[in-house]
Formats: structure tokens, sequence, C-alpha cells
């Protein structure tokens, strides 16, 4: 059965790369591109139609399993979901929607979700708490959706990062799923790693580059999200409990708290919590000199040591410890990485101070 | 027979005396010579560096102390640290000569009342020649050393700034001494040895390294038919100094010298010269461009903050491969005599080792009689924002934002 289901990695890994050729050139045409300005790294313009390849390329791909397979059905929410934030991100992409507006349509999808009976019901004992009143599950569901995806947007800075982060998560998802039982969900996550990877070869190319663009991080942070409440849920009251929210976690912690630590930082210097600046996990890894790629595999690598401390400890230590052991982590490299760039800020205010003319 | 009312003073962080190396050696042996009428004075020193036949126990009235580690590189951490802590057991004041082992200066600080001078010997971390964790250590020791000192000396007012900007110190500016340098007359000898001294021509000596510009010099010189052009240098050690050497050392009016380790042959080239090369853009005040002042040469430096503050911006100066050929093509031999005799003046006045020696002892005495670092912040820093509001002082915040 599972290798059927890596039909759809490979099928969908073809349908991406047979449409972003022609995704590409629709783009130029409709100017649906990425044009540099002083806060982006490129300096051409770059057509964003990487997630609407990957999120065709799954369609395509999962349509065909669904032939073989009705079960897929029940997951309705998160695909319409999904491609509602698809639509909203390309139009953003196109003419800049108003963040309200954004907030708006995202915590309305958030709600559609819960009503639905996706939500988060207990915290599984993290901080000792259990079983959440029915408010406190509406107001959890809502501000972990809408804080995710945007967390997801904001990871989406360098080439092949938030693609990377994604993969990952599928992998881990198609894990959980597996091991819950819910292997119906398995196609769609292995449909999404294969357009993934046929994006990658796009995004990392010198002449065929494209990007993800808002619509694609919007989609994949919704469908990663949803996933992850719904493969919680499932688990809930069985012996998996603490290797799904542990997994669930590990892949949630970089883009979370990575928009919190820089979140915090803005309102700490007296900024909008929103006002873009180049301070996020992967600006302060292309300070230590890296190129993009090993940038972004450096952070794949920090995704990679959390998923294993969540693996590791999780049959030693509660769900509580597990938790602080990966933010720990993270915290580690976070403020090292801010010890670099703390480096090159004094190296550049010094240069200034090298080369004025000083008073005698 | 030591005088046991004297303070007791360790000097610690130097490859030790006598003093065959750099400028913190040099200057421990004249703080010996001029101040251990005042004060029992104890170096550490490298037992890498003096052979067990050479050790001594006492120099010119100081205490040796041998440990077993190179007083630079990686191991300067482990020999400065145990330098530290061994000095706790009878030092009054710890003269600390660079930022190593300055980890271990928070616990001195909080667990003894020894009282702590440190000098941060130029801005480390921001050096081409360290790699990333090196730069990490430096960087990190720096703030503790500043922080944690009673006293933190800057060798140059560029540091100075850079020192009350990131930590709100006030840092004392200490350079170094010159008049070791000496003038050596032209010899028949030399002559034969080397023709160019007959006539005029530049000179150089530093370690070959990008952020020396040897590149740019050599360049331009070699572009320029001005003068012949001598560096003195250590061209094997890196591909950079290799291949500099490769590139230039068939051209006519270029010569170039592997290091001299006998001082009077390096002095007869370098007291002869008709101009000082120097190219230095890192470190602040360097002892090879104090010592080319008190000869009286001429000196055409790199126009950073340190050299200008160090020739007191009375020099010729140049800021790219543009700015030094026009420079050099516009060379005016009774200017540079001038330059010359303003270096010397300037020298004289403020490069002595007695003059350095003194600086010193004013801050040990003011190191035994305080306890509170001296800031360079005004005192309204301290309130908070709020505060200046509620007192309708709000125009006050910021003083410094740098």
């Amino acid at each position: 059965m599972l290798t059927i289901y890596f039909t759809n990695t490979i099928s969908s890994f073809l349908f991406s790369i047979l449409l972003i050729p022609i995704f590409r050139l629709i783009a130029f045409k409709i100017n649906l591109v990425d044009k540099p300005n002083f806060r982006k790294v490129h300096k051409n313009s770059v057509p964003l139609v990487g997630g609407i390849a990957v999120f065709s390329a799954t369609l395509i791909s999962i349509t065909l399993t669904y032939i073989f397979n009705s079960n897929l059905y029940i997951y309705k929410t998160m695909i319409l979901g999904g491609g509602i934030m698809l639509i909203m991100g390309i139009i953003d992409d196109k003419v800049d929607l108003r963040a309200s507006l954004k907030l708006a349509i995202q915590i309305l999808l958030a709600h559609i979700v819960f009503t639905q009976g996706i939500k988060i019901n207990s915290l599984f004992g993290i901080f000792g708490i259990y079983h959440l009143t029915p408010l406190w599950q509406y107001i959890l569901t809502i501000v972990t959706i809408t804080g995710v995806v945007n967390a997801f947007n904001l990871m989406d800075g360098i080439d092949g990062l938030a693609a990377g982060i994604s993969l990952f998560s599928f992998i881990s998802l198609s894990y959980l799923a597996f091991i819950t039982n819910q292997i119906e969900l398995i196609p769609i996550y292995l449909s999404i790693s294969g357009a993934l990877i046929g994006f990658l070869f796009f995004n990392f190319s010198k002449n065929k580059k494209i990007f993800m663009g808002d619509a694609g991080s919007l989609m994949l942070g919704f469908i990663i999200i949803v996933s992850s409440i719904m493969l919680v849920q499932k688990a809930n009251q069985t012996s998996k409990i603490t290797t799904v929210a542990s997994n669930v976690l590990a892949i949630l912690i970089i883009p979370v708290f990575d928009s919190l630590r820089v979140y915090r930082k803005r309102i700490k210097a007296g900024l909008s919590p929103f006002k873009a600046d180049k301070t996020h996990l992967h600006h302060l890894a292309l300070q230590l000199g890296l190129k993009h790629q090993f940038a972004t595999m450096l952070i794949l690598m920090m995704m990679l040591s959390i998923i294993i401390v969540a693996i590791a400890t999780k049959s030693i230590v509660n769900l509580t410890l597990t938790f602080i052991l990966m933010l720990m982590l993270f915290n580690m490299i976070t403020s090292l990485l801010q010890f670099n760039a703390k480096i090159n800020t004094w190296k550049t205010k010094l240069h200034g101070m090298e080369n004025n003319e000083f008073n005698i | 027979m030591k005088n046991n009312n004297k303070t007791k003073l360790a000097i610690i962080g130097t490859v030790g005396v006598p003093a065959n190396y750099g400028g913190f050696e040099t200057l421990t042996e004249h703080l010996i010579e001029d101040i251990s009428d005042t004060y029992d004075i104890s170096v550490y020193c490298s037992g890498k560096k003096y052979q067990k036949e050479q050790r001594k126990n006492t120099y010119k009235g100081a205490r040796l102390i041998y440990l077993p580690f190179d007083a630079n590189g990686i191991q300067s951490i482990v020999y400065d640290t145990i330098s530290i802590i061994h000095s706790l057991f009878f030092a009054e004041v710890l003269l600390i000569l660079g930022v190593a082992g300055a980890w271990i200066l928070p616990f001195v600080k909080i667990f003894t009342n020894k009282k702590i001078i440190i000098s941060i010997d130029g801005i480390e971390w921001k050096r081409e020649k360290w790699n990333l964790l090196a730069k990490w250590y430096l960087f990190w020791a720096e703030s503790l050393a500043v922080k944690y000192s009673h006293i933190d000396i800057s060798d140059n007012e560029a540091i100075q700034d850079y020192t009350s900007a990131r930590y709100g110190s006030l840092s004392r500016i200490i350079e170094y001494g010159a008049n070791h340098a000496i003038k050596v007359e032209l010899t028949e000898d030399a002559i034969s040895k080397n023709t160019f001294l007959l006539n005029k021509y530049a000179f150089k000596v530093c370690r070959i390294e990008p952020e020396n510009n040897v590149h740019l010099i050599l360049e331009a010189f070699s572009k320029i038919d001005v003068m012949p052009l001598v560096i003195v240098g250590n061209w094997e050690k890196s591909e950079y100094g290799k291949a500099l050497k490769e590139k230039y050392q068939t051209h006519p009016n270029i010569y170039l010298f592997d290091p001299i380790y006998n001082q009077k042959d390096l002095d007869v080239l370098r007291s002869n010269a008709a101009l000082y090369v120097h190219g230095h853009s890192a470190g602040g005040t360097n002892p090879s461009l104090v010592e080319a002042m008190y000869l009286g040469l001429p000196i055409l430096s790199f126009g950073v903050s340190y050299n200008k503050v160090t020739t007191e911006n009375k020099a010729l100066y140049f800021y790219g491969i543009d700015s030094l050929m026009k420079q050099l093509s516009e060379i005016n031999y009774l200017k540079l005599s001038h330059i010359g005799k303003n270096m010397e003046l300037i020298a004289k006045r403020r490069y002595t080792w007695k003059n350095i020696s003194f600086k010193y002892k004013l801050l040990i005495e003011e190191a035994i009689l305080t306890n509170k670092k001296a800031s360079s912040q005004p005192d309204v820093e301290k309130l908070s924002y709020k505060s200046l509001i509620q007192l309708g002082q709000a125009h006050l915040t910021s003083v410094i934002n740098l």
C-alpha cells in the first residue's frame, strides 16, 4: 500500500516540473513577479508561481489517487482552505492586499476549520494543562492557525527555505499519519513533497528561477497547521499522543518561535511588530557569510536536530520537558547567530568610525 | 633585597622579558626599568619562547614566572588564565595586556579585591587572520575585559571612541614609546650590500597581510617610478605573501627582503629611508609607525583614523590605489623633509618610554585608590526615558546614539 503512495510523490514531482515552465511564462505576461528592492537579495524579476505550481501538481496527483480512494473527501476542509489561502496569496503577490484584510480572511478560514471539528482541545499535559474549555479551544485554535500561517509566510526569505521546511514537515506528517493509522492523509503529504522537490529545482536554478510567493507559503503553512491539529486530535487518548505532539511541536518551533522572537524585538525597539526588517533567522544565517543554499541547509539541520531531540527524549521525559529542551536548542542556536550578527553590526560601525575624520 | 611595602604588580599577557618580540614586550621591559623602584613587579613569561638555559629568576629587579604555554594563538587563553589565577595569590594590581584571558575577570572582580587594569590591544576581533570562532571569542572577551576591569587602556584615540560607543567606558589612552629606535649612519659595508642606499628610497616593514595593504603599495610603486621601494616582511608565511613576492620580486624598482633579525641591519635600512610607507588598516597605534616617526622619517600612511590620530593628521595619507599613486606622483622633497621634522617633534613629545611609563604609574595609583569604573556617558543616560518624561527632560535622551 505504502509503495503505491510513493507514486504520488513521483507523479506530482513530474507534474510540477512540467507545469512550472508554463506558469513562468504566464507569470511574466501578467506581471506576477517579484521585483528587486533594497530588502531583497535577487537582482532580476522572478516569477511568483511556486505556490500555484505545487498546489496544482498536488491536486492533479491526488485527484488521480482519489479515483481509487474516496476517503480523501473527508479532508476537503484542508484542501479547500489551502486553495483559498493560495488565491488570497496570488492576489496579494499581484496587488499587495491590506494586512488587515488578509488577517480577516485567515481568521475566517480558521473559524471554518474550527466549526468543522478540527480544534486544539487539549495541551496534553504541557505545563500541566490537559483538557481546555470550549472558549479556550476556540481562541487557541484561531490564534495558532493564523499565527503559524503567518510564521511560514515570514520564513520565505531565502532560496529553498520555506520549501525545505515544508518538505521536512510533510515527511514528518506522513510518518505521524502512518503511526496514527490515518493513511489516507499520506498521499496528500507525499504529493506535496514531490511537488516541492520539483519546485526546489527551479528555485535554486539560475536561469529559470521561481519563488514560492506569499501564495505558496500561506497555503503550505495552512495545510501544515491544519494537518498538525488533525493528527494530534486523532492521536489524543491513544499511546501515540506523546510522539505526535512532540513531533508536531518540533516542526513548528522554528517558524513560530522565530516570528515571536522577531516580533518581541521590534516591539522592544518601539516599532510595529510587523515592520519588515532583516532580523529573521535566515538573515542571521546569511550573516555568517553563507550562500543561500548553505544558510537554508543550516536552518534545516537545526530543524532536524530539534526533531531528533523530540524523538530521543519523548520516551525518557514528559512532553513539557521535551518542549523545553527543544526550545533551549532553538534559543541556543539563534543566540549564537544573533551574537554573530552583533559582531557584524559593530564591524560596520567601526568601519565608519575608522574612515571618518577625527577631531584631534 | 625586596621592599615588602611596595605595591605588588603582576604583568600578564606578554611573551616575556628580555623583550625580543612585539610592542607589549617592549612596553614591559620599559615599565620594569622605569617603575620597579615604586612597585614590586612580577612578569609572566612564555616557557615556549625562553629555553631553560635562557630563563632567569629576576630581570632588572622584576620577578619572572614561566608558564609552559604560548603567549599567542589559542594557547594564550590558557596562558593568560593561569597567569591571572596565579597572580591572585600575591599581586594587588593586575596589569593585563590583551583580552585572551578576560573570561575569568568577572569572577576575579566579584570574588577578590584585586585591581584590574587591562589594555585591549587594538580591536583584535576584527582582524582578518582569525577564524569565526576566534572572532566570536575575542568579541566576547573584549566586552568582559572592559566591563570587569577597574581601568581599561586604549592605545589610540580612535579605539577610545569605539570603547565609549560600545561600552560607555572612559578608556585611558596610553600609546607606545619609540625612543629605543636608533638612527644608524650609512657604512660602506651596508652600501656595498645594498646599492639602493645611495639614493632616495621608500621603506616599509610589516607582516605581509592584506590588512597592511602590501598589495596596494606594491602595485602603486610598480606603476610610478618615483623612487625604489624596500619592503621587509614574512613573504613565505602565506599564499598572499608568496603570490606578491612572485609577482614583484623581479621588478627593477622594488626590493623585497625576508625578515631581518639583526636589529642593526634593519635600522640601517629604516633610518636612511626618504619615505616611510605605512599601510596598516587595523589595530590602534602601531609601534612600527611611532618608531619611524621618532626617527624623523616622512610618513605616507593609509588614512584610517588610527594612523591619523597617531600622526596628528600631519603626515601624507592615501585611501586606495588612486590616491596612493597621486601622492607618489606629487612627491616634493622639501615638503617631505618638513613632514619628517613634524613627525619627530610629535614622537619626542608623545612617544617616549619615560612619558608612557609615567602614565602607567598614574593609572596604577588611580586603580589602587578607586573602586568605580570611569564612564564616558553623561549621568542623564542612567535615567530611564520614562523618568526623563516625568521630569520634563525627554530631550536629553540618547545623547550618544550610535
